[in-house]
């Protein structure tokens, strides 16, 4: 078996995803009449509302759900085999996914633009807003923690990337000043940017920088976030998430290539295909459906498709295309990533140190080196790849942050001054994350990271579904994955914060010691914070019911 | 004795302000008119400016001067009686103007016009338009001296005290607009486009503040600046003069001197015949006459009597200006 | 309206004229642009609406009920903020919610 026939499997059925089912759901269901005015054009703005092009917004919308979900989330077939792994990538895209991020994408644009927060808000009840708005500040705090500890890892992994991604940053800086300060040209700018990113892996290379300690790299990571988050957007954060947008593409194209050429260059699938419904993190259901993520279903795309994309829809025949198509190829890219941990032997996984993240890039690596050769440099470009996802996406969330700070202490005006600016709400949210990801129960913060945001997008679903029954429309196409995703989700929550419960002080790694009170405190509140979403998610799920069956009932 | 005003105007010689401050009806329009004529006289180019909404320069001149714009009543002497609602009726028309001009529309939208027409209608706007007038015809300096009047708890010095404010304003919004420029620069250039946003506002912003700026300058520089207080011997008199000088002294403003208005001579006393009326009267002003010269002795420019006419005419502002001038220190009316 | 914004319409008048090639450019050149840069664009245009936001309060607040500028000054730069008059209005009135500020 080779990783080609993944990617060939994926194009057959997400080809027919798109071109029989969802073409079948768009007419009967939300009929997008290209002559009805979008918000793009009836708020027009120029700033939050206005029309771009499809092709923009499929880039804009690809960028945005295309994180380290279905990157590093496949990571979890090790533990199941890879044809479950498999089958939800592929099913769960074809019958959840696309619907979801397209269904969520037209909902709000059949409602002025609004986003997730009055959506839920008229849709469901005030008390639906608000659990929801609980519900993102744990969410933000959890992509928080999991990104910056993995990227955090990954330093301490691949010591050739630690040169590579100072000089990733500072290629972005210096684009940034030769763009806005010494007024080049965007492509002049971005060249020297991306040379700058090039002598880095060189650079990288030749000298690796090492050090055990994670907590070292932590900091690390931390001042470079802190240092994006106070600087002014032009300075730091918006050139290196532009600069790192190129080999974030190119690594992915790299993939594309490598899974193409496998049976040219002998690589096969060589994990087994299943390996049992228990493992050591718990059960097959609800765990891999959650980890798992945005390859198959994320909730953090409803937040792209309402709080960006559905404000520049041009016509709303762009919204299949767009919302739908963006996710069908998110899916593709975690087929390839599934891939590149299955092409590992069961003896290589133990040589390096058992079902890891990071054996990605030695997968990857496997797919590419025989075609490209160069093979440190590859293990380095990838290091610098799964970081730059990573901290790419902690620099936007940690925006985020303060500003859901900001906005929640709105009506205290002490606490704002505290924590309600970018300076004070950066730090509060790197040193709370810090403290999650401190504990190194890595795998049950990605599990609790994964469910809550599975469970958003169950209540997106949810959302769509009372709108849709609102409007009398056929509800059973989002109702039925709104359901099997709350379910799914709020068990994973459950299982997880029974974990950090009956475990407790027990789910650590080294700095932490396993059984001290810190380490009891810090299962404690992870174990609290699992029912905390379970809750909120409980809340909002109920109130959904509630005024869904009345949308059904009434009007 | 005190410096008299022909000595003060003698000793700056770098002056181009005369303000004559006092209430309604005290004759800051007269003095102003007189100080006008002999600086006509004395080989200058004046120019008299009334602030006044109930304009009365065109009474003093016997001449319907009233929005006509700067005239020559006398040789070189030059008069300006601003229509402030005229004025106002045509900032309105040009704001609607730039609005066409800019968007290239030809109905102003209706939320908009009815804010114009709101805006306008305020009361502030009167003063606003009546010394963004004055301080256009500082800034074009074609005359030598310029005189004007100006009630002293209204709008003009409340004009340079928001001077101050507005500044800080400015600069907030200067501030505010340079930020936003740069991020639409950042933006464009992302796109591709090489744009040089040259920000419109940011250009507006600036020449207001240069003209509140240049208005509080003249005004506030004693060199160039003299403020004077136009009072009567009266109780009511005397309390809003050490009043407004605590406001002066606030905002900066020295004051140059105080010209006693409206004296009845005391020789008239002399006369045996004399009605009770009157003699109580002037026996009154003599007792603030004292008070007067107690408390502002060092600032005590001219005294000024009162007339048994109204002073309107040619010959009668040359007879107060012979007064304020020549004869500071005597109230028989000549 | 922004001057870059009425350039991009014209951008979108030409890609109706092109033919198939075109079309194929500006679709390779727009997912690009849509990846790379497009997201942070959005950001920036709304930093830049909070501080054009706070310009309209200075200049226009009496509109609303809180004068700061004196009405001579507010009509004055009137004219520049009219394009900007309705999304502030909007949302001033609108209640603001989290989810807005993302993306």
């Amino acid at each position: 078996m080779y990783p080609i026939w993944f990617v060939i499997l994926g194009v057959i059925v997400y080809g027919l995803a798109y071109f029989t089912y969802a073409k079948w759901y768009d007419k009967h269901v939300w009929e997008p009449d290209p002559k009805k005015p979008t918000p793009a054009h009836t708020y027009m703005d120029g700033i939050t509302f206005f029309p771009v092009s499809k092709y923009v917004l499929y880039g804009f919308q690809f960028k945005g759900i295309a994180g380290l979900g279905p990157i590093l989330g496949p990571f979890i077939a090790l533990m199941y085999g890879w044809v479950p792994a498999l089958i939800w990538i592929l099913l769960g895209n074809f019958f959840i996914g696309w619907i979801h991020d397209y269904s969520s994408l037209m909902l709000s644009v059949r409602n002025e633009g609004k986003t997730m927060g009055p959506l839920s808000y008229e849709l469901i009840s005030p008390r639906a807003r608000r659990a929801l708005l609980g519900f993102l500040v744990f969410y933000l705090i959890l992509i928080l923690a999991v990104f910056m500890v993995l990227c955090s890892l990954f330093f301490k992994v691949y010591p050739a990337s630690v040169l590579a991604m100072i000089f990733l940053v500072l290629g972005g800086v210096v684009s940034g000043a030769l763009l806005y300060k010494a007024k080049m040209g965007v492509g002049t700018s971005t060249l020297v940017g991306i040379i700058i990113i090039i002598i880095g892996i060189i650079l990288g290379v030749q000298v690796p920088i090492k050090h055990p300690s994670l907590a070292l790299w932590m900091v690390f990571t931390s001042i470079i976030l802190f240092i994006a988050a106070v600087t002014p957007l032009m300075w730091v954060t918006q050139p290196v998430v532009y600069v790192a947008s190129f080999p974030a593409i190119f690594g992915i194209l790299l993939l594309f290539i490598g899974a193409l050429a496998s049976p040219a260059t002998g690589v096969r699938i060589e994990q087994p295909g299943y390996l049992g419904f228990m493992a050591k993190a718990g059960p097959m259901w609800p765990l891999l459906t959650v980890s798992i993520a945005c390859g198959a279903i994320s909730g953090w795309h409803s937040l792209i498709s309402t709080s960006g994309s559905a404000s520049q829809l041009d016509v709303e025949t762009d919204a299949l295309p767009v919302g739908g198509g963006a996710m069908l190829t998110e899916g593709l890219l975690a087929l390839m990533s599934l891939a590149a941990y299955m092409v590992l032997t069961p003896g290589e996984i133990k040589e390096l140190g058992g079902v890891k993240w990071t054996c990605l890039v030695h997968g990857a690596k496997k797919l590419i080196v025989p075609i490209t050769g160069g093979e440190p440099y590859i293990e380095a470009f990838y290091g610098l790849w799964l970081e730059l996802y990573a901290l790419t996406i902690a620099m936007i969330v940690i925006r985020f942050l303060w500003l859901t700070f900001g906005e929640i202490t709105a009506g205290v005006p002490p606490l704002r001054v505290i924590i309600g600016n970018k300076w004070g709400g950066s730090i509060i949210g790197l040193l709370v994350a810090g403290a999650f990801a401190y504990t190194g129960a890595w795998i049950n913060l990605w599990l609790l990271f994964g469910g809550s945001n599975q469970l958003l997008a169950g209540l997106a679903l949810i959302l769509v579904t009372i709108y849709l029954a609102k409007v009398k429309k056929p509800t059973i196409y989002t109702l039925a994955p709104a359901a099997f995703m709350i379910v799914t989700c709020e068990a994973a929550l459950l299982w997880e914060a029974k974990d950090f419960f009956l475990k407790m002080g027990q789910l650590v790694k080294p700095p932490m010691k396993a059984g001290t009170l810190a380490a009891k405190a810090l299962n404690f509140i992870f174990g609290v914070v699992g029912i905390v979403l379970f809750i909120l998610g409980l809340l909002v799920a109920i109130d959904a019911i509630k005024a869904y069956r009345k949308a059904k009932a009434g009007g | 004795m005190p410096k008299s005003l022909k000595e003060f105007f003698d000793a700056s010689p770098e002056l181009r302000i005369v303000v004559y401050a006092g209430k309604g009806g005290l004759g800051k329009t007269t003095a102003s008119a007189a100080t006008a004529y002999w600086f006509s006289k004395r080989g200058k180019k004046p120019l008299c400016f009334s602030t006044d909404p109930q304009a009365s320069l065109s009474d003093i001149f016997e001449r319907d001067i009233f929005g006509k714009g700067v005239i020559e009543v006398a040789p070189s002497l030059y008069v300006v009686e601003i229509d402030a609602d005229k004025r106002i009726a045509e900032f309105q028309e040009e704001v609607r103007a730039k609005i066409r001009e800019l968007y290239k529309i030809e109905k102003i939208p209706d939320e908009i016009d009815e804010y114009i027409r709101t805006a306008a209608a305020e009361p502030a706007m009167h003063e606003s338009a009546t010394y963004d007038a004055m301080a256009e015809l500082l800034a074009k300096g074609e005359y030598d001296i310029y005189i004007f009047d100006m009630p002293p708890f209204g709008h003009g010095v409340r004009m340079i005290s928001m001077a101050q404010i507005l500044d800080a304003w400015i600069d907030k919004m200067e501030e505010t607009r340079r930020k936003a420029a740069e991020y639409e620069e950042a933006v464009a250039r992302l796109k591709g486009l090489s744009a040089k946003t040259e920000d419109e506002v940011l250009v507006e912003l600036r020449e207001i503040r240069r003209k509140l700026d240049f208005f509080r300058e003249s005004l506030t520089n004693p060199k160039t600046c003299a403020f004077f207080m136009v009072i009567i011997p009266e109780k009511m008199a005397i309390l809003d003069t050490e009043r407004a000088l605590e406001m002066f002294d606030k905002l900066g403003i020295k004051l140059s001197g105080i010209i006693v208005n409206q004296i009845y001579p005391p020789s008239l006393l002399e006369n045996p015949n004399i009605s009770t009326f009157l003699k109580n009267r002037i026996e009154m002003q003599q007792k603030y006459m004292k008070v007067i010269w107690e408390k502002f002795e060092e600032y005590i420019r001219a005294l000024v009597p009162m007339f048994d006419r109204e002073p309107k005419g040619l010959d009668m502002i040359a007879k107060v200006a012979e007064h304020m001038f020549e004869r500071p220190w005597e109230v028989d009316v000549i | 309206m922004p001057k870059w914004f009425k350039r991009e319409r014209k951008e979108e008048k030409r890609e109706e004229e092109g033919g198939v090639k075109k079309e194929v450019k500006e679709a390779v050149k727009g997912v690009f642009y849509g990846m790379a840069s497009h997201g942070m664009v959005r950001y920036m245009l709304k930093t830049r609406m909070y501080l054009e936001h706070l310009f309209m309060l200075i200049t226009l607040g009496d509109m609303l009920g809180f004068p700061i500028l004196p009405p001579y000054y507010s009509l004055k730069l009137l004219p520049y903020a009219i394009p900007h008059i309705k999304t502030w209005k909007r949302s001033l009135f609108r209640e603001r919610d989290v989810t807005d500020l993302l993306y």
